[in-house]
C-alpha cells in the first residue's frame, strides 16, 4: 500500500514540504465546481460538490503567513476570489457533498483532507423506513456512510492527481480555471 | 466529536505491516493488558486506557464488544484532574499560618515542599474527573484506522497508547501519503518532484 513511499525520508519532512498538495486539491475542486459541481464519481456515479458558507485562504509561511477568511452563507465568493489574485490557496473549506446515497455538509483541512464535523442527511434513496433503530444499528449505518464518504473523498483527489500530474494540467486545466477567473481578477492582469 | 454520536471528525492512520496473529484472544489480550484503570478514589492526575466502544466503563474485551464485521471499534479513554496552582497555593498559606503559630517561625524549604506534596495529594482527591473519549476503527482489511478526532494533542496520545499497545507502526494519512498510494510508481516520482505552483505560472 505504501510501496511508493521514498525510503529513508521522515514522515513530518515529507508532510510538511507536501503541505500544498491539499490546498492545490482544495483549490482546484471549489474552483472545478464552481464552473461545474457534478464530478464523475466511483462506478458510473455522479458525485455534487458545493462550497458552501466558510472558506479560508492562506498564502506564505511562519511570518509571512497572511490568511483570509471568506464567510458567505449565499456563496458569493468575491473576496476569496479576488485572494487567489495574490496567490493565496484554499487551507480549509466547508462543503457540500451529494450522491445518489446521502448528501453531507463537512469541513475539509488540506493538511489532512480527512472529513471533519460530518453532518449525514438522508437521501431520496434513504427512506424512513431504512432508519436504523437501535445504537449498534445506527453506528453501523454511520460507519458505512462515512466509508462511502471517503471512498468518494479519495475519487476526488485521485481525480485531481491524475490532471495535476499529466500535461494537461497547463495545458488544459490551469487556462481553463485562469478563464473563469477573469471577471476578479482584472487588476491582477493589468499590472 | 467522536464516531458514534454528534457530527464525527476523523484522523485516518495506515498500518505500515499487518499483524502476524489477528485472532481474537491476541486482540483481547492486547486490549486487556492496556486497559483503561480507573482513578476516582485516587490522587492520580491522569488514566489512559482501552474501554469498550460502547461502554466506556467497560473492560472485559469479549469479541463482540469490538469485532463489528469488517472492522474493529475500541476506544481510548484519558481521565485526568487538575488542581490549580492557585487553589494549592491557598490552601498552603492557611497551613503556614498554623506551622507559624504552633513553632514561631516560618517553615524551612524541606518543610515546606513535605506540606506541599501532602496538600497536593489530598486536594487532587478532592477534584473532579475530566474524561475525554477517543474513539478509534480499525479496518483490518484495508489496514485503515479512524480516530475520532483531530488536533496534535489527540493524535499523539492514540498514537503513543497505540504503539505500546500493538507494537504495530501506523502513519498518519496525508495528501501526500494518500498520493503515493494512489498513483503508479512512475507517478510517484513524479509526484515527489512536483513543487508548489501559482493558479497563474505555467
Amino acid at each position: 500500500m505504501s510501496q511508493n513511499y521514498p525510503e529513508n525520508v521522515d514522515f513530518l519532512d515529507l508532510w510538511l514540504e507536501k503541505m500544498f498538495l491539499g490546498q492545490e486539491f482544495l483549490t482546484w475542486l471549489w474552483l472545478a465546481s464552481e464552473i461545474d459541481c457534478l464530478f464523475p464519481g466511483p462506478g458510473d456515479s455522479d458525485v455534487e460538490v458545493r462550497f458552501e458558507k466558510r472558506l479560508v485562504l492562506e498564502t506564505g509561511q511562519g511570518q509571512n503567513r497572511s490568511q483570509v477568511v471568506c464567510q458567505n452563507p449565499d456563496r458569493d465568493w468575491t473576496e476569496a476570489f479576488v485572494a487567489l489574485g495574490v496567490d493565496k490557496k484554499v487551507v480549509q473549506a466547508h462543503l457540500n457533498i451529494r450522491t445518489e446515497l446521502f448528501e453531507c455538509a463537512l469541513n475539509l483541512p488540506a493538511d489532512t483532507l480527512a472529513p471533519q464535523s460530518v453532518k449525514m442527511k438522508a437521501t431520496a434513496a434513504f427512506t424512513e423506513d431504512d432508519e436504523p433503530k437501535s445504537q449498534i444499528a445506527k453506528f453501523l449505518s454511520q460507519v458505512s456512510l462515512m466509508s462511502s464518504l471517503r471512498t468518494i473523498l479519495d475519487f476526488l483527489f485521485h481525480s485531481f492527481l491524475k490532471i495535476r500530474l499529466s500535461n494537461d494540467w497547463s495545458a488544459k486545466e490551469l487556462p481553463r480555471l485562469r478563464e473563469f477567473l477573469k471577471p476578479w481578477i482584472i487588476s491582477r492582469e493589468n499590472s | 466529536m467522536g464516531l458514534l454520536k454528534g457530527t464525527p471528525t476523523i484522523s485516518r492512520y495506515r498500518l505500515l505491516d499487518a499483524p502476524l496473529e489477528l485472532t481474537d484472544a491476541f486482540v483481547q489480550e492486547k486490549l486487556q493488558r492496556h486497559g483503561f484503570v480507573d482513578i476516582e478514589t485516587t490522587a492520580e492526575e491522569t488514566s489512559l486506557g482501552w474501554v469498550e466502544f460502547l461502554d466506556p466503563r467497560a473492560t472485559n474485551f469479549d469479541p463482540h464488544a469490538w469485532r463489528f464485521g469488517g472492522f474493529l471499534a475500541f476506544t481510548a479513554r484519558i481521565d485526568s484532574r487538575r488542581l490549580p496552582n492557585k487553589i494549592l497555593n491557598r490552601y498552603y498559606l492557611i497551613e503556614e499560618a498554623k506551622f507559624v503559630a504552633e513553632t514561631g517561625r516560618k517553615p524551612n524549604a524541606q518543610k515546606k515542599k513535605e506540606v506541599k506534596e501532602s496538600l497536593r495529594l489530598e486536594l487532587l482527591r478532592r477534584c473532579l474527573l475530566d474524561t475525554d473519549l477517543l474513539e478509534v476503527l480499525w479496518f483490518t482489511k484495508e489496514r485503515e484506522i479512524w480516530l475520532g478526532g483531530a488536533g496534535e494533542k489527540k493524535r499523539q496520545v492514540f498514537e503513543d497508547l497505540w504503539e505500546k499497545t500493538f507494537g504495530l507502526a501506523a502513519r498518519l494519512l496525508a495528501p501526500i501519503t494518500m498520493g503515493l498510494e494512489m498513483v503508479t510508481k512512475e507517478q510517484a516520482t513524479e509526484l515527489l518532484k512536483t513543487i508548489s505552483t501559482s493558479l497563474w505560472e505555467d
